[in-house]
């Protein structure tokens, strides 16, 4: 009896067993291979490190704006607190859409417009730019911003009238900021 | 604004612990750990992408297709599973974000003759993808251009694209376990060149 007869391969199944055969190879053999193929393998490793460097890089910089963007959305609470405003108050005063200051507070993948933010800052009679460093619309390369953002942000509670500690943990905060270059 | 940042909560991770994948933090360090050795694989394997999408540098570097599945990786948009290593997990990865890639590519309607194409429809834009392609570059062109008349490499190779089990492969071509190895190992040699080669031209 004839053994059962294979069906066509196709040149995707091609591609998928040459990287699966690729990936299996021994480490001492992976780097014979490339050069054997004759590319140049110091390149190829810088290659393939940079591209994996690119990457963590760009995490880290994810990471630090979600952070920079709780302690926006920590800071603005505390601001209506201090003044006793809700959203639609603060949306009126500073002439932005309500929606806007819920989505700064809520929404951590949202990145407000810089005249959004100016309107804040000037409602809330804040130095320039201050509210500005923690949306990103400012760069900012301090060491110590993530640290103290974070910290700020742990401490500030979202509902009530400010209390002692509260109101000068907000001030420090704000005059760390308006510090920083 | 929209920014495209990884979720805040990606997840428990007590639950990610439960279902065998990495935590951040276990992506990151074995993501540091990375060899030489693996960046050499990893680059072969993001090659042989490249080749069989039929991308050129100037749609997708190599380096670019590995960077972006570290990146979806890292935003846990990827999750990697524990039982696979790393390089493996990074090569499925790349699979998807260049089949993503493939079909997007697919869908940009060409631009009626006379009239001025955009940029995005380009004739780099309209290249075709991996099935299309397929049509093109048959099978047999496609082996003949990685083993040309080394048979026995070839008639292993075809046998693990038909996921015959080693044992059979053995018995079936008459091998014993080290001739294998000494077979597979060329295979492999013959598949980094024909990487090498479709770069080149």
């Amino acid at each position: 009896m004839n053994p059962p007869k294979q069906p066509p391969i196709n040149p995707g199944d091609i591609y998928r067993t040459m990287r699966e055969m690729l990936a299996e190879a021994p480490p001492e053999e992976a780097i014979d291979l490339a050069r054997e193929a004759g590319m140049d393998v110091n390149q190829l490793v810088q290659q393939g490190r940079k591209a994996v460097g690119r990457a963590l890089d760009e995490s880290k910089q994810e990471d630090k704006a979600v952070i920079l963007h709780k302690g926006l959305s920590s800071l603005l609470v505390m601001l209506r607190r201090r003044d006793g405003f809700d959203e639609e108050e603060l949306a009126r005063r500073a002439q932005v859409d309500e929606g806007e200051i819920r989505r700064i507070e809520f929404d951590a993948n949202y990145m407000p417009a810089p005249r959004t933010i100016y309107k804040i800052e000037q409602t809330f009679s804040l130095p320039n730019g201050v509210l500005a460093k923690l949306s990103g619309a400012i760069k900012q390369n301090s060491p110590s911003m993530e640290g103290r953002v974070l910290e700020f942000a742990a401490n500030a509670k979202t509902i009530g009238k400010l209390t002692k500690a509260e109101r000068e943990l907000l001030n420090a905060f704000v005059k760390f900021l308006s510090e920083q270059g | 604004m929209k920014l495209k940042r990884k979720p805040i909560l990606p997840g428990p991770p007590e639950m990610d612990e439960v279902q065998g994948c990495a935590t951040l933090n276990e992506v990151e360090d074995a993501l540091h750990k990375l060899t030489d050795a693996d960046y050499a694989k990893l680059m072969l394997i993001a090659g042989s992408f490249c080749r069989s999408r039929k991308f050129s540098s100037s749609v997708l570097e190599t380096g670019d297709l590995l960077s972006e599945a570290v990146l979806k990786t890292l935003r846990m948009e990827k999750k990697w599973s524990k039982r696979v290593s790393i390089v493996k997990h990074l090569d499925k990865a790349m699979e998807n974000i260049s089949g993503h890639l493939a079909d997007r590519r697919s869908k940009i309607v060409p631009f009626p003759e006379g009239s001025e194409p955009s940029p995005s429809q380009t004739p780099e834009a309209t290249q075709p993808t991996e099935s299309e392609s397929n049509e093109e570059e048959t099978s047999e062109q496609l082996l003949k251009s990685i083993f040309d008349d080394d048979e026995q490499a070839r008639s292993v190779f075809v046998k693990r694209v038909e996921e015959v089990p080693i044992a059979v492969i053995l018995s079936d071509l008459g091998l014993t376990e080290p001739q294998y190895e000494t077979v597979t190992r060329r295979i492999r040699r013959k598949l980094a060149i024909f990487i090498k080669k479709s770069k080149t031209n």
